[in-house]
């Protein structure tokens, strides 16, 4: 622990843990990044297979498609967030004037949900192309003589997603489950930075933002250090987890 | 009855190539119909029309007196075995087998009793817990058969399916599917580029070429009155030999270099005959239409074949031979061409023409 000028260290022992673990405010920015990063995960999947089966079925524009996409990933978290903070902004985003327009009071300035939407969004937006491309290539991975015994075999086309495409789809999405939670962890920082700074009022504060905050903003080394060393222990947890469980019904 | 009728059936693909032609065939219940043709012929897509994977651009297709033109794969009724199997790698053998029942909402005892039993005319009864990753080529293509049978559709549609095996296996295979499909009584159409394989199976074959049906009918009338150049050349192994023949003002030469003269008067200046290899016979040198030096002898069993060249000239010939005929490489055959099974093709248009040739008593009498 240090005292507030930096000027003297002493040893404590676990107290920056036990510290970190027993304030609420940690508990809560826990909860909300565990509910951040799910619904990240799960958004930028799901819509990015639904546009890779889209794209599939019609190959004939997918080099257009696949290059405009990359375009978008080209971009860096930062600049993903400034359009993002510009659309959102209240004096002048596009977005902000439909949506109110359209009668919704939003303002992810002042109202702590409307904030997370905005940041879930941008995220989600961010990390689309690249969950894209890789179902894309995932598809077309898949033989095109099995999706074609499938047609025989199975009338209904989303039961034939459900039983044949989708399981053999799931080495990729096992990697982008694998991908997707750690950008959610870490790399939505810059998102975060740019639009929402952790607020309003820490509705939005991951654990790495946390960090950021405590660390080098309330200069709280130990405890950010600390937290640095939980939020390492978690993620590697969580990874561990998903290989296990999942991984075993992964391959064929 | 589960009649297939094919009516003036022609794909033209987005690209503009068209890939068949206004093809027709009135296939009987039970029948077993292979199309034979070289690559890119428009074999597999006529095949994938049938089962409804490649839309249909022009004629009619009836299975079972119903227009299915329209319909999904799915409800059409057939079942399809692919060159490469194509089998549902994350499913067990035997739920590869079981997914098409379960999806028609099946009992589930009648899917298991399908499937042991399927499973054990195979013999996959030991497999049935495996993976396809975990099968040989071989077995992988029992499970795809069993996958077709277990449905017990109105139509078998093969692909090739016989293409990825060795030599011995084919052969093999081959006979259990004749076998098979002979109880079943399904009616079945074949796909291959393996004459040998086409011949043996079908009941009647369609050689295509270019997306157009050369000839259709039984294995033996085509062998015997192949009617084009192409499917002459097509059927028989080895390859019906072809000889040029020429008009001259004392009988019609044969080859390019005058191998041979035969009596008698084109219609018209050249033709083009063909022979096959047995019906060259060894004769004594006095009736001999021509000369050959062997080059090479295949001993095959059973025959003999013989392939060399006609003395003086470099036209290669071969001769089907009896085995107990005592010939080497080097030898000189004399050999008389079977005129009873001989074959005369119109020199321009490839057809098959008995016109082309008149023997020498006609000439006598002009
Ligand atoms: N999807 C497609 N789009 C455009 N052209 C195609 C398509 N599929 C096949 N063709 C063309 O149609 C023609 C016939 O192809 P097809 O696959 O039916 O040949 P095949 O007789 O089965 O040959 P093989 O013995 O090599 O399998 C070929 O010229 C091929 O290039
Ligand atoms: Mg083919």
């Amino acid at each position: 622990m240090e005292d507030a000028f930096g000027l003297s260290s002493e040893f404590v022992g676990l107290r920056n843990f036990t510290d970190v673990l027993e304030d609420p405010e940690y508990v809560s920015t826990v909860l909300f990044t565990l509910f951040f990063s799910a619904l990240v995960t799960f958004f930028s999947l799901s819509l990015a297979l639904l546009l890779a089966v889209q794209v599939n079925e019609v190959l004939t524009g997918a080099g257009v498609y696949k290059t405009f996409l990359m375009w978008a990933y080209a971009i860096a978290p930062p600049a993903a967030g400034l359009v993002g903070s510009l659309l959102f902004s209240p004096l002048m985003g596009d977005l902000y004037n439909g949506i109110n327009a359209l009668g919704f009071d939003f303002n992810h300035t002042r109202d702590g949900s409307d904030a997370i939407f905005v940041v879930v969004l941008i995220s989600v937006w961010k990390q689309l192309s690249i969950n894209f491309i890789f179902f894309l290539s995932g598809l077309q991975g898949i033989p095109a003589s099995v999706q074609e015994a499938a047609r025989i075999d199975c009338p209904g086309s989303i039961k034939r997603f459900w039983t044949v495409t989708f399981p053999l789809l799931a080495p990729t999405t096992f990697f982008l489950l694998v991908i997707n939670t750690t950008y959610a962890f870490f790399e939505t920082f810059g998102v975060i930075d740019l639009t929402t700074r952790g607020g309003p009022a820490g509705s939005t504060t991951t654990l790495v933002y946390k960090i950021y905050q405590d660390g080098f903003l309330g200069a709280d080394l130990g405890g950010s250090a600390a937290q640095s060393v939980i939020l390492m222990l978690f993620v590697i947890c969580l990874t561990i987890i998903q290989f296990r469980y999942v991984d075993k019904k992964v391959h064929y | 009855m589960s009649r297939v009728v094919i009516d003036g059936l022609g794909k033209t693909y987005a690209n503009g190539v068209e890939a068949v032609k206004n093809i027709s065939i009135d296939i009987a219940d039970g029948e077993l119909v292979v199309v034979v043709g070289p690559s890119g012929c428009g074999k597999s897509t006529l095949l994938r029309m049938i089962a409804g994977l490649e839309s249909i651009t022009s004629g009619d297709l009836w299975i079972k007196d119903q227009r299915v033109n329209d319909r999904e794969p799915a409800y059409r009724d057939i079942a399809m075995v692919f060159q490469n199997y194509a089998l549902y790698p994350h499913m067990t053998v035997f739920d590869n087998m079981a997914y098409g029942l379960k999806n028609r909402k099946l009992a589930k005892a009648e899917i298991e009793k399908r499937v042991k039993e399927a499973a054990k005319t195979l013999e996959l009864s030991q497999l049935l817990d495996r993976k396809p990753g975990q099968l040989s080529g071989g077995q992988r293509q029992r499970v795809a058969m069993g996958r077709a049978i277990v449905r017990k559709p109105e139509v078998f549609l093969f692909d090739e399916p016989l293409s990825n095996l060795d030599a011995r296996l084919r052969g093999q295979m081959r006979l259990e599917i004749k076998k098979l499909q002979r109880r079943l009584k399904t009616t079945a159409i074949y796909v291959t580029h393996d004459q040998i394989e086409a011949m043996t199976l079908a009941d009647r074959l369609i050689v295509m070429n270019n997306g157009m049906p050369e000839q259709i009918g039984t294995p033996d009338e085509l062998y015997s009155n192949p009617s084009s150049l192409f499917v002459a050349g097509f059927l028989g192994s080895p390859s019906i030999n072809l000889l040029k023949a020429t008009q001259l003002a004392d009988g019609i030469a044969l080859g390019h270099s005058q191998i041979a003269t035969l009596s008698g008067k084109l219609d018209g200046d050249s033709a083009i005959l063909g022979i096959r290899a047995e019906d060259l016979r060894l004769c004594s040198k006095e009736d001999a239409d021509l000369i050959l030096s062997v080059e090479l002898v295949e001993r095959l069993g059973s025959e003999l074949l013989a392939v060399g060249v006609v003395k003086g000239s470099n036209e290669r010939l071969s001769v089907r031979l009896d085995k107990s005929a005592q010939i080497d490489e080097g030898h000189e055959l004399p050999l008389e061409i079977n005129r009873d099974h001989w074959h005369w093709f119109d020199a321009d248009t490839g057809l098959r023409n008995v016109d082309c040739y008149r023997e020498a008593i006609s000439e006598a009498v002009i």
